[in-house]
This record gives C-alpha cells, structure tokens and sequence, in this order.
C-alpha cells in the first residue's frame, strides 16, 4: 500500500503564491481528483511532485520517503509517473517504442548481456513487448496504429499512449494531467473505466480535470484548489454542494 | 584478385582514410543520437594523436598500446571539459565544444613538446589497413548492439524529448555526459591511428574546418544513425578523388552536395532509406483489405 502526501505543502514564485499550505493524500487504489479553475496551481502541483519545480515550504512524501527536493528522474524511479496535458510522446518513435521507453527503468535485462547475444536479454526483450502491446491494448489504441510514430497518430490515441508509457513504468502513483481533453463524451467514459481499473490495481491516481462528469464518475475523493489554496475536499458529492467550491466556479452572489 | 591487388595498391592511401573518416564520423554520431551538437571531436582526435605520436615516437610502443593511451587521455580531456560543457544546450553546447577545439588548437601551437605550428614529424607508419577496418567493424557492431540496451533507448529518449526522457526515470545530465566522454574516446582512436598512418601531424590537422568534414560526413549519411555515418564519410572521401578532374572546382561539387542533401534529404542518406521502408510498411495493411 502506498500513500501519496502533501504536507502544507507552498510554492512562491518571486511574490506570487502558486501553492499555498496544501494538505492532502492520495492512497493507493484510490482516485483524487484535483479541480480548480485555470490557474489555481494545479500543474504546479503535479510539477512539485514530479521535482520540476521544488516546493518552498512543507513537503511531498511516498510512504515516508521525500520528494520534494529530489530530482526529476530519481522521482520517477521512486515510483512517480505522469501524463503530460499538452501531449509529450518521443515524437518520431513509435507507439510500441515509446512504451519500451517507459520501462527503461524497471528493466532488468544487463546491459552487456546485449553484446553477447545473452538468450536471456532476447526473452527480456520479447517480454517487454509483450508487454507493450498488453498496454496499448488495453489503453485502447487499435493495433493498426502500434507501428506508426507517435506525431502521425490520432490526437486521441497521442493521450492515451501517454497513459501507456506512463503504465510501463509500473508507478506506484500515477499522475493524469487533463487525460479527457479533447475527447468526446464516448471517449471520455472509456477513460472514466481505464483509470478505475488502473487504480483497482493499486495504484495511486491523482487526476486533474476539468471534465466534471468524469471527476464525478471516476474518483474516490476530491480536492479543490483556488488561487493556490485548497479550499475544499471529500466525496465528489459533499464537494460539489460545498458553498466555497460554487463560489469559486460561479463567483459569490452580488449581496445587495 | 589480382586485379582487386592492384586496386588496393593504388588506392591503398585512400582506403585508410576512408576508414579513419568512417570512426571520426561514428564518434560524432554518438553524441548526435543523443540530439547533442558537440563540435570537439576534431579536437579529441588531436589531443589522441599527440599524446600517442609522442609515445611511439620517445618509447617506440606498439600502435595498440599507444592508441589505447591516446584515447583514453582524450577520454579523460573529454570528462574533464564534458563535466560543464554537457549542461548546456543545443547552440550553446556547439560554441562551447568550439571554443574548447581553438583552445587545443592553441595549446598545441605553443608547447614545445607537440612541435608548435610544425607539429610532429617521423611518426612510425604502423597504421594498416586491416587495423582500421577491424575497429570500424567493432565499432559498428557496438552501435548496432547499442540499440537494444537501456543504455540505448535511454539515448534515443533523450534526442526526442529530454524532460519527458528524465520522468521515466532517465537521467538526461548522466547520458549526456557518457556520450560525450565516449565520442571523445573513439574520435581518439581516429586521431591516433591517422597520426600512424600520415609520419606527419600538425594543429591545422585538428581545426574546425576538419570538424566541419566530420559534421558533413554525419548530415550527408543521416545525422543520428551510425550508418549513415559511416556510408557519407565514404562518399565524402572518395568525391574528391573522383572529380579530381575538375581541379579548383571540387570544393563547389562537395558544398552542392551538402545543399542538395540539406534541402531534399534532411535525414540524410539512411533517412532516404528508412522513410522508404516505413512507406512500405503502411502500405501492407491496405493491400491485406483490397
């Protein structure tokens, strides 16, 4: 079991506060979805996780173990993966390739193995295809696609080989980074079952949306920023009666 | 055979730099798989050439062994300056690894123990062919064994996108510098077994317009495959001996080349070839349905 935790957790970027004392957890095998309206620091926070951008207070725990302060890679290696929301596949590799990419690290072919014709590094490697094709399947890209280079797919296929390499990692947490923009409602629910069965797995998701119906339909627990301040959190449903979280979508009423 | 003999007899000096081209061409393709633009790799073939002419000149070892010495020094010139230089990147790197090549340049020009401007003379000829080619074939069979490792893939990573590379877990800073270390190490190779092969070696041998030849060899085969390394060292060494008859005007054929490659063909040769099989590929499916 893996637990995800944001303790006060405060980014300041020269006066502006993009985070403010954000406290939450993600546990494993559950979904926590993360709204807000644009700006309200939701990217920052998916890059405080990931050591793109260092926190400047509190602190970004995995059972116990710090993040915050490492870097980018040995996060990643720590069990950390992501999606990005504006697409950022190995552009002239294909879908299987970019899945192989993301299990460079739980690879345990040797490396040398390779310049001798080692048998078990040609299983390794039959294994680790296997494997890729089992992925993209399951995130739903059609085999026709398998072959072709990640900047000639389908705009909705580019999102979910992101998911793919991101699952070649084996994470312990995954971090989904707007996965349904774009697509349409038919596509969104085949998302909506994905990322259930991927946390059903065990893994810690933490979803950040704008697609409410999605957020609603697919996650455990909510956390709702604004102006960098977590202003509400519980089931979908206490979240979205919360008067703080109405308020910040819609604005306050004009008291006359 | 005997004809092929006689081929080799007259050709012999050509043959030898065509290899030597071909290894320099390779050193600078390991950095360009990793979407690198180092320049020094003229540079690391110079400081190779020295420290093993020296060598085999005062000691009068082996070429092996003074080849191995050599690479290993520019391998460790080539840790020393990549420690920096491989934090930066894209332009900035290639005027960095610039700016490195004139400093040996300078170096070299100055010492009295590399001969100054005259450089080195008397260097033992012990480079032969077979030599030449048998590293080059070692050489390739790394890069094609390469492919398939971590260490491989991780590279191929990082020349598609480095930041995405570093959130699977691949730590671009480290690649980079083991690439960079590496190409500096097998661009020694060269630079020691062209010192064996010419008696003769002076600071103009390692300056930019060399390191420019090398960048051509790699642009011209396709910049990120080793292949295509190798095949335009080739070609670019044997083009001047085959418009020899246009005297003054060779210069203008290579630079013609050079422009019609850039525009028609920006992956080079091996990406003429490649983006013919992928074509291929995409086409079976549409005749398995018709």
């Amino acid at each position: 079991m893996s637990t995800l935790e944001y303790r006060s957790v405060g980014v300041s970027f020269g006066g502006v506060h993009a985070l403010d004392s954000v406290t939450f957890q993600v546990e494993s095998g559950h979904v926590v979805g993360l709204i807000g309206p644009n700006g309200a620091g939701k990217t920052t926070l998916i890059n405080v996780t990931t050591g793109v951008v260092a926190p400047t207070t509190g602190s970004v725990t995995l059972d116990g173990e710090r993040l915050a302060g490492r870097r980018q890679h040995q996060i990643a290696r720590a069990g950390v993966a992501r999606t990005y929301q504006n697409i950022r596949l190995f552009p002239r590799m294909t879908a299987m390739q970019n899945v192989i990419v993301g299990a460079t690290r739980i690879r345990h072919d040797p490396d040398l193995g390779a310049f001798i014709f080692l048998p078990a590094v040609r299983r390794a490697r039959l294994e680790l295809e296997e494997h890729a094709r089992y992925l993209l399947h399951r995130v739903g890209i059609p085999r026709d696609q398998w072959e072709s280079n990640a900047n000639v797919m389908p705009y909705g296929s580019q999102r979910r080989l992101e998911i793919a390499r991101a699952l070649a990692m084996r994470p312990r947490v995954l971090l989904l980074d707007e996965p349904a923009a774009g697509m349409n409602p038919q596509e969104t629910a085949g998302m909506q079952a994905l990322i259930r069965s991927i946390a059903g797995e065990g893994v810690a998701v933490l979803l950040v949306e704008h697609d409410m119906p999605l957020v609603m339909g697919s996650c455990d627990r909510v956390a709702v920023l604004n102006f960098g301040e977590l202003i509400a959190q519980g089931t979908p449903g206490e979240v979205s009666r919360d008067p703080a979280v109405v308020e910040a979508y819609l604005g306050s009423e004009v008291s006359s | 055979m005997a004809a092929l003999v006689h081929f080799y007899a007259l050709h012999s000096k050509l043959i030898d730099q065509i290899g030597i081209n071909a290894i320099f061409a390779l050193s600078l393709s390991l950095t360009l798989q990793a979407g690198q633009l180092a320049l020094a790799n003229a540079a690391f073939g110079g400081i190779a050439a020295y420290v093993a002419s020296l060598l085999s000149l005062s000691r009068g070892w082996p070429l092996e062994v003074t080849t191995l010495i050599g690479a290993l020094s520019a391998g460790f010139v080539g840790a020393l300056i990549g420690l920096p230089v491989t934090r930066l990147r894209g332009v900035f790197l290639a005027i960095a690894t610039i700016g490195f090549g004139e400093i040996a340049l300078i170096v070299e020009n100055n010492l009295s123990v590399t001969g100054g401007a005259e450089g080195l003379s008397q260097i033992p000829n012990q480079t032969t062919t077979w030599e030449i080619y048998l590293v080059l074939a070692v050489l390739a069979f790394f890069f094609w064994r390469l492919r398939s490792t971590r260490a491989g893939w991780a590279i191929a990573a990082i020349r598609e996108d480095e930041f995405a590379a570093a959130s699977f877990g691949i730590d671009p800073t480290r690649v980079k510098f083991w690439t960079f270390v590496g190409s500096a190490v097998i661009a020694g190779i060269a630079g020691s077994l062209y010192a064996h092969e010419n008696f003769f070696i002076a600071p103009g041998d390692w300056g930019f317009a060399r390191m420019v030849d090398i960048l051509v060899y790699c642009v011209i085969g396709g910049a990120a495959s080793p292949w295509g390394a190798m095949i335009g060292a080739a070609l670019i060494s044997v083009l001047p001996e085959a418009v020899r008859f246009l005297h003054d005007y060779r210069d203008i054929v290579d630079g013609l080349i050079l422009l019609l490659v850039v525009i028609f063909a920006p992956q080079g040769i091996a990406g003429l070839w490649s983006r013919d099989l992928r074509a291929r590929r995409v086409a079976e499916p549409v005749e398995e349905r018709a």
